[in-house]
């Protein structure tokens, strides 16, 4: 049983971009977060973030939005390497036979019940060998697809 | 191999009668698909693209169009090749957006104000929203997935009222209209379109059956106003006093359209049949001059003297003949036309033409025969008697005969021609009424790419009266301008189907007819005291009856019904009948019926089988069956 927790906004207009409280708890608090949320995790820093998470923010309070979805926007770097083998894991999970570079990995969306990844943004789409990719670098246009591709994943079950 | 000649004649009789039974219907797949959408909503399907096509009387028909494919048909109609770019581009957007309303009807009806989604709702707007996004995210150009990701478009959507899939259909159908206008530039004069080249959609229908046609409205697609409604009942019980009324007027009005017009068929036809049986009154006339003309050239050419007199008419002979094969002609299409009634009546001016030409041979030839007798005749002052040429009074006969042919044969056509034309006057509304039988009125929308409603609907029950048999017919066609008089003006056919309005759904039905009851276990009840096997009873039957989707035959012939029978048989002959019950199954528009049930006057089971046939039995009289006939 995960125990409901709330978590730290990078911006305070922002309601929906979280972060994690330190590196200390950033795997525990990865785990409570994303049972308890759908969410979309970005990694580090990128050109015109306060743009795109603005239009993040947007994607999670639109109508059609579910209720739980949820930006976590990680960049400080103790954090991301706590994370690091817990999120490898989830790509690995969700995409057993893909080729990839975690370096190049820029957000990907989870689903909830089953701890996968559903959607993979790159920090370069190009390095992928994958040429389903290329599009593939972090727009609201990409956000919104890794949404819907985890929404689309979600048991009839859940609400 | 006689017996197989005699087969394959069969089969090419069947297949010829099968060609001859079929109307022109144009069905292109892709573009248009029917459907039927029950009055409670459970049942919704497709039509068959070819085939019958048959509906419940009283459902909602669905016209879905492709508007892909149908902007692809419209440009290429314009003259745009296929292989254009703008038009592949065009496409593809079309097929992109053509979930666009239902995502649009999903966020409106299930995501605003206090709707309360439940996850299957989120992950159909997530599902269709794919349908787009990757769409454009695996076909769009570099040069527009650039700028539909670029730092103006995310700005932008920054401040974008709404959810981020409207938003991309926004920059989609902007786009999509970009191309459009760059597609119907080669149109523009001044910087707007021909509107005599542009392309135009229109989509309609019409109600077809005995009595003629008329439109119908088809939701999204003309101005034709509804007409009132009218549910056919699944319950032939008795109509309230205000919907017999209503009913009544409109019957009245029918009727008495159906009977002017069927009046005027059987008078015409009437008309034509004395007129045939004694064509022309110049007929007469014709054989006397046909007469008249052999024995004269017979006898003129006996004689030497009289051989230059007989030589005018042998001359003149041909141009008789002429006139006869032509007499035939015009007789035979005379025949033709009265068999077409009223429809090559009012189609055109053919039928006057025919007999003009008739008649200005007749003229001509007389006119020619007259020339030549003339002349022989002046020959006859050079001679030194001054008497006439041998033989002139002979051809002056001749002459006369051919006059009075001429004369009682332009009296008729002139007859003719003005009892059309009167015919023509007093059908006119009905000509027009025809003429308009399938062609557009201006109530009937033209739209322009990128203005086609993606769906068009037929509440069957608001067309006004109908009957099961009926059909509607829904055409939809592409027009290069407005104005039929147009130099410009094409019309191309997209679609033409029938489909046919039955009774499918369950229905109840009542019903008189005669039985013949059989009490087969009369040896076990002495109250039964009947010689015959069989006794007649008049029946009354309440059943369910119900419809074929597939199968027009079963509609019209077989249609079963299943229900109670109530009769009264007297099987102890004391004079006074019993009341009697059972289980009845009818078949053959309830033509015949067969059953089983109870005497409850002596205790007693009998099976019977019934006829719905119009005749009198010991007294009874059956229902008649056109009554019954008509749902």
């Amino acid at each position: 049983m995960v125990i409901p927790k709330s978590f730290p906004v990078h911006f305070p207009t922002l309601t929906r971009v979280n972060n994690l409280d330190g590196a200390a708890t950033a795997v525990e608090d990865l785990k409570t977060y994303i049972s308890q949320y759908l969410p979309l995790i970005i990694l580090g820093h990128f050109p015109a973030a306060q743009d795109l998470l603005t239009n993040a923010n947007q994607l999670c309070t639109q109508p059609g939005a579910l209720p739980t979805q949820r930006v976590l926007w990680l960049t400080d770097v103790d954090i991301l390497s706590a994370v690091k083998p817990q999120l490898d894991a989830a790509i690995k999970s969700g995409f057993p036979t893909k080729v990839y570079n975690y370096e190049n990995i820029r957000a990907l969306s989870i689903e909830p019940a089953s701890g996968k990844a559903v959607y993979l943004i790159f920090v370069d789409p190009t390095l992928s060998p994958d040429p389903t990719d290329k599009r593939k670098a972090l727009s609201t246009f990409q956000m919104q697809r890794a949404f819907n591709a985890a929404i689309s994943l979600i048991p009839d079950t859940s609400v | 191999m006689k017996n197989l000649q005699f087969k394959v004649a069969m089969a090419a009789l069947i297949s010829f009668a099968a060609t001859l039974s079929c109307r022109a219907q144009l069905t292109p797949s892709g573009i248009f698909t029917l459907m039927e959408e029950s009055t409670s909503g459970k049942h919704m399907d497709t039509l068959p693209q070819t085939g019958p096509a048959i509906v419940d009387i009283n459902s909602i028909l669905h016209i879905k169009i492709d508007l892909a494919a149908l902007e692809d048909e419209m440009f290429r109609f314009q003259g745009i090749s296929g292989s254009d770019a703008r038009l592949e581009k065009l496409k593809m957007f079309n097929t992109l957006l053509q979930n666009q309303n239902m995502i649009l009807k999903l966020i409106n009806e299930k995501f605003s104000g206090s709707a309360t989604p439940t996850i299957e709702d989120y992950k159909e707007l997530a599902s269709q929203s794919e349908f787009i996004m990757g769409g454009l995210e695996d076909n769009l150009d570099d040069e527009l997935w650039d700028e539909l990701t670029s730092p103006a478009m995310e700005q932008q959507f920054s401040t974008f009222d709404g959810p981020y899939i409207v938003f991309v259909i926004n920059f989609l159908a902007e786009k999509a209209q970009l191309l459009r206008e760059s597609l119907t530039e080669q149109l523009n004069v001044n910087g707007e379109a021909d509107s005599s080249l542009l392309i135009f959609f229109r989509l309609g229908a019409f109600i077809k059956n005995k009595s003629g046609g008329r439109p119908v409205h088809v939701e999204n697609f003309d101005d034709i106003a509804t007409d009132s409604y009218s549910e056919i009942s699944s319950f032939s019980a008795p109509l309230s006093d205000a919907e017999k009324k209503e009913l009544n007027n409109t019957r009245l009005l029918n009727d008495s359209i159906q009977s002017n017009t069927g009046q005027a068929t059987f008078s015409f036809k009437q008309l034509i049949k004395s007129r045939i049986n004694n064509l022309f009154p110049s007929d007469t006339s014709r054989v006397k001059l046909k007469t008249v003309y052999r024995s004269k050239m017979m006898e003129l050419n006996q004689s030497n003297a009289t051989k230059p007199a007989a030589r005018i008419l042998v001359d003149n002979e041909l141009n008789l003949g002429r006139v006869d094969q032509f007499y035939t002609l015009a007789t035979e299409t005379y025949q033709q036309f009265a068999g077409n009634f009223p429809k090559e009546l009012l189609n055109g001016d053919s039928l006057d033409q025919t007999f003009d030409r008739f008649s200005r041979l007749v003229n001509n030839s007389l006119n020619q025969l007259k020339g030549d007798v003339s002349l022989y005749e002046q020959s006859g002052s050079r001679l030194s008697s001054g008497e006439p040429p041998p033989g002139a009074p002979d051809l002056d006969i001749v002459v006369n005969a051919y006059d009075s042919y001429a004369s009682s044969i332009n009296q008729d056509i002139s007859g003719i021609k003005s009892l059309f034309s009167d015919i023509r006057s007093i059908l006119d509304p009905f000509r027009k009424a025809y003429l308009a039988n399938e062609d557009f009125s201006d109530q009937v929308l033209r739209f322009t790419a990128g203005s086609i409603p993606p769906i068009g609907l037929i509440e069957l029950k608001y067309i006004g009266e109908r009957k099961a048999g009926d059909e509607i017919l829904i055409k939809a066609v592409l027009e290069r301008g407005k104005k039929e008089g147009n130099r410009n003006f094409e019309q191309k056919v997209l679609l033409r189907r029938y489909v046919t309005m039955s009774r499918i759904a369950v229905h109840v039905k009542m019903s008189g007819s005669v039985i013949l009851a059989n009490p087969y276990n009369r040896a076990s009840n002495p109250a039964i005291t009947l010689q015959n096997k069989f006794q007649f009873s008049p029946t009354y039957g309440i059943f369910l009856k119900w419809g074929s989707r597939k199968s027009k035959f079963y509609n019209d012939f077989v249609a079963f019904g299943a229900g109670l029978s109530f009769s009264s048989p007297d099987f102890n002959l004391d004079g006074t009948p019993e009341f009697g019950s059972g289980i009845i199954i009818t078949g053959f528009r309830d033509l015949l019926s067969a059953g089983w049930g109870w005497n409850f006057g002596l205790d007693t089971p009998y099976t019977f089988i019934g006829f719905n046939i119009p005749f009198s039995i010991g007294g009874i009289q059956s229902a008649s069956p056109e009554g019954f006939l008509e749902d």
